[in-house]
């Protein structure tokens, strides 16, 4: 089988839903997936081995010295990898009938996204505090987590799953339905990558660059840019790059947070 | 209108679904209730003050004067009474025909909820380091508030309301699907356990309640009110008891709800 046969076979291809990972991370991660294949290693055990590297990557980005910080954005790279070669996995083994779908590997995955960026941008404020021993770069840090933790959308899933659960004619209400469709964003994402408008294209660029995957990014770039960038004083106060970074992206998530719980408030005041 | 019609108008009575509420908070709550209906409050601001209450607490929290630790524990219980009161209150506005029912209450109150205690044991792991210096103590807090965030079962609501939107017509034919939704509707067992006649029954939800929820908020209270009368020893207060426990039992239940989530979900294609 060629590489492109793999990538036809284990690969999002026409609905691949972001940017980033249509033009870097495929381009690279089917490799890796090729490897896993040979060494007969399931989807569940790729994402398990995801969750290693983004859990142990939390603990390399707390500290300073020159060793953590290329471990760090190393074990950081290694999830996102394992993030997409997981999926490729579980398509081709789906496609061989090695494997029947099921939700179990989109609950284990998602689960680990949802404690991979946030948790590192907690431990990106605890360096920050054990550099410089500024003590509100832990609350930065923190409140950047609970921004990027896209909380107001989990809610608005268990409150209106819960509901379809104790009313299930109501999933055919259109003001369900919207709500649905909105927590569902895959279809409009692929959508927006297929466009050919350049403003649409442009915009999904930008979003996906400030929150996913962008972020794992720029967590990333920031603390490499620390190795080579050296402290600087900015109004009076020494300052590094992950600390610029916090400063500029923890507004910016937690306004999001709010964004979403606004919206979500418009939504289900629809719903009775 | 006299008190019991009020409890009659407003209150979950038959349909309450944790005995700490039944037993304890609704006893009081009512009062508060009534007070603002008369104020003219809406359930929706008293949630928003519910919501400031609980903010301001973790302020107070991450000190560790008496005085500090007094307030923490006064707005807490604030934040808790009038989680009940706002429910009340749209009860009562809804069998008034003052208002419609609608989700946007309900998701505001889970929405405070979710904001509150998990980040309130974060605060105690503020406050333990700025007590005795201990840096592992925010992290602590730290693990405390994403292991009460009760992220598996969230995340789970998300997967199952992807599916659900990809495929509406599962919610009426996927035998597994169905099953998993009757799971997710817990009240209707809660109630059943509240008012079951089985001793044992109610001793096991008690006890359930105790460490879980609501029984951490008064947990919390209490250490609080004991930490603001007692020094603690040399190099440790009953606030680092309380969140070397509830850190443990947080992770543990984190680990087992994704457990039970991964089981689930693999019968649903």
């Amino acid at each position: 089988m060629t590489i492109s046969d793999y990538r036809q076979l284990c690969q999002k291809n026409e609905a691949e839903n972001y940017f980033f990972d249509k033009y870097i991370f495929r381009k690279v991660s089917i490799y890796f997936t090729i490897i896993f294949i040979k060494l007969r290693l399931t989807a569940n055990q790729a994402t398990f081995l995801s969750l290693l590297a983004s859990l142990s990557s939390c603990y390399f980005l707390m500290q300073n010295t020159t060793a953590a910080m290329f471990l760090g954005p190393a074990l950081i790279f290694t999830y996102y990898m394992l993030d997409h070669v997981d999926g490729e996995l579980a398509r081709y083994y789906i496609r061989q009938g090695k494997q029947q779908p099921s939700l179990q590997g989109t609950y284990f995955d998602v689960l680990i996204h949802k404690y991979s960026t946030n948790l590192m941008l907690f431990f990106l404020g605890v360096s920050v505090y054990n550099f410089f021993n500024y003590r509100w770069a832990v609350l930065l840090g923190f409140a950047a987590c609970i921004g990027m933790s896209a909380f107001p959308n989990l809610l608005a899933s268990q409150v209106i799953v819960q509901k379809i659960a104790q009313q299930k004619e109501l999933v055919d209400n259109p003001a369900v339905v919207e709500v649905l469709n909105l927590l569902e964003k895959k279809q409009e994402q692929i959508k927006k990558v297929t466009s050919t408008n350049p403003l649409k294209r442009l915009k999904k660029i930008i979003t996906e660059l400030l929150f996913f995957p962008g972020a794992l990014l720029m967590i990333m770039l920031v603390t490499l840019a620390d190795l080579i960038v050296p402290t600087f004083t900015l109004f009076n106060y020494p300052v590094n790059i992950r600390l610029l970074f916090l400063l500029a992206v923890t507004p910016i998530y937690l306004t999001n947070a709010l964004r979403q719980t606004l919206k979500w408030f418009s939504k289900f005041a629809e719903i009775a | 209108m006299n008190l019991q019609q009020y409890r009659q108008l407003c209150q979950k009575n038959d349909s309450e679904n944790y005995l700490l509420d039944k037993l304890i908070f609704r006893k009081i709550s009512i009062f508060i209730t009534i007070l603002l209906i008369k104020l003219k409050l809406t359930s929706n601001q008293t949630t928003f003050l519910s919501l400031l209450a609980s903010l301001a607490s973790l302020y107070f929290l991450t000190l560790n004067t008496r005085a500090a630790l007094l307030t923490a524990a006064a707005l807490i219980f604030t934040y808790y009474i009038l989680d009940h009161v706002d429910g009340e209150l749209a009860r009562y506005a809804i069998q008034t025909g003052q208002a419609k029912p609608n989700l946007k209450g309900h998701y505001f109150d889970v929405l405070v909820h979710r904001y509150s205690s998990n980040l309130m044991l974060f605060c105690i792991g503020l406050s333990i380091y700025n007590h005795y210096g201990y840096r592992w103590a925010v992290l602590l807090g730290f693990m405390a508030c994403i292991g009460l965030s009760s992220f598996p079962n969230v995340i789970a609501a998300q997967v199952i309301a992807g599916k659900i939107a990809t495929n509406r017509q599962l919610v009426h034919t996927d035998p597994a699907l169905r099953k998993i939704l009757a799971e997710l509707e817990t009240k209707e067992q809660q109630i059943a356990a509240v008012h079951s006649g089985s001793l044992l029954q109610k001793v096991k939800k008690l006890i359930i309640e105790s460490l879980f929820f609501p029984g951490h908020i008064i947990v919390l209270i209490i250490v609080l009110i004991i930490d603001a009368y007692w020094p603690g020893l040399a190099t440790l207060n009953l606030r680092c008891l309380l969140l070397v426990g509830f850190t443990l039992l947080y992770t543990l239940k984190t680990i087992i709800q994704s457990m039970l989530w991964l089981a689930k979900l693999k019968t649903i294609a």
